[in-house]
């Protein structure tokens, strides 16, 4: 079996959208412990490069 | 020259068909009323390449485990044991996500199939192309829509 790995393109892709889920998750999620909120940052976040990051911070407008 | 055909296929695919197959001999594609793969090199052998890709689109048959699926569930595995495949050594793949290029590859065929396996995918619609690069350049496509928990 071949595992189907995003290219870099896709990576941002994913990342992405787990970044707003979580987002949407955070501002409908009002009981979450502060450190529970981190945790979740943490889980986003650990899969991303400085690049990607860059990337989202350039292209993600849709979280207001 | 134009290769055409009296189709709209979607665009990506078969842009990374052509190029794969056909190298710099093509300079690409184009969809609007028709597609059309836009030869470099016009030579009869490129010419019939070029056809074949156009007629055999969409002739391939994959299958996948589940086409349905939400965030988290187990990863959905795509599998293709076309007859066209038989006696291949491999298979092209091509991934889009919500029509985006997600990921591409080449992928072995083993007892006459292929296996891939979606890895942890994200909500949103994948669509899973698997393509020839030899013989009738024969193509096929399967879309897997994962909803968000």
């Amino acid at each position: 079996m071949t595992d189907i790995q995003p290219n870099a393109h896709g990576k941002v892709q994913q990342a992405q959208k787990r970044l707003r889920r979580h987002l949407r998750q955070l501002k409908t999620a009002g009981n979450l412990t502060a450190g529970q909120r981190d945790l979740l940052f943490v889980e986003v976040l650990s899969d991303l490069t400085r690049i990607q990051l860059y990337r989202l911070g350039q292209s993600d407008g849709e979280e207001g | 020259m134009d290769i055409s055909a009296d189709l709209i296929l979607p665009i990506l695919p078969l842009d990374a068909i052509a190029r794969a197959v056909l190298l710099d001999k093509v300079s690409g594609v184009s969809v609007g009323s028709n597609t059309r793969i836009h030869l470099l090199d016009d030579s009869p052998v490129n010419q019939d390449t070029a056809n074949a890709v156009l007629d055999n689109f969409g002739n391939l048959t994959v299958n996948a485990d589940k086409i349905i699926m939400i965030e988290g569930d187990a990863d959905p595995v795509i599998t293709c044991s076309d007859p066209n495949i038989a006696t291949d050594t491999n298979v092209n793949y091509l991934v889009l996500l919500d029509g985006d290029n997600f990921a591409e590859g080449t992928a072995p065929i083993i007892v006459g199939e292929v296996t891939l396996n979606l890895v942890s995918p994200v909500a949103g619609v994948y669509d899973i192309y698997i393509y020839r690069t030899v013989g009738n350049f024969a193509s096929g496509s399967i879309t897997i829509t994962v909803s968000e928990v």
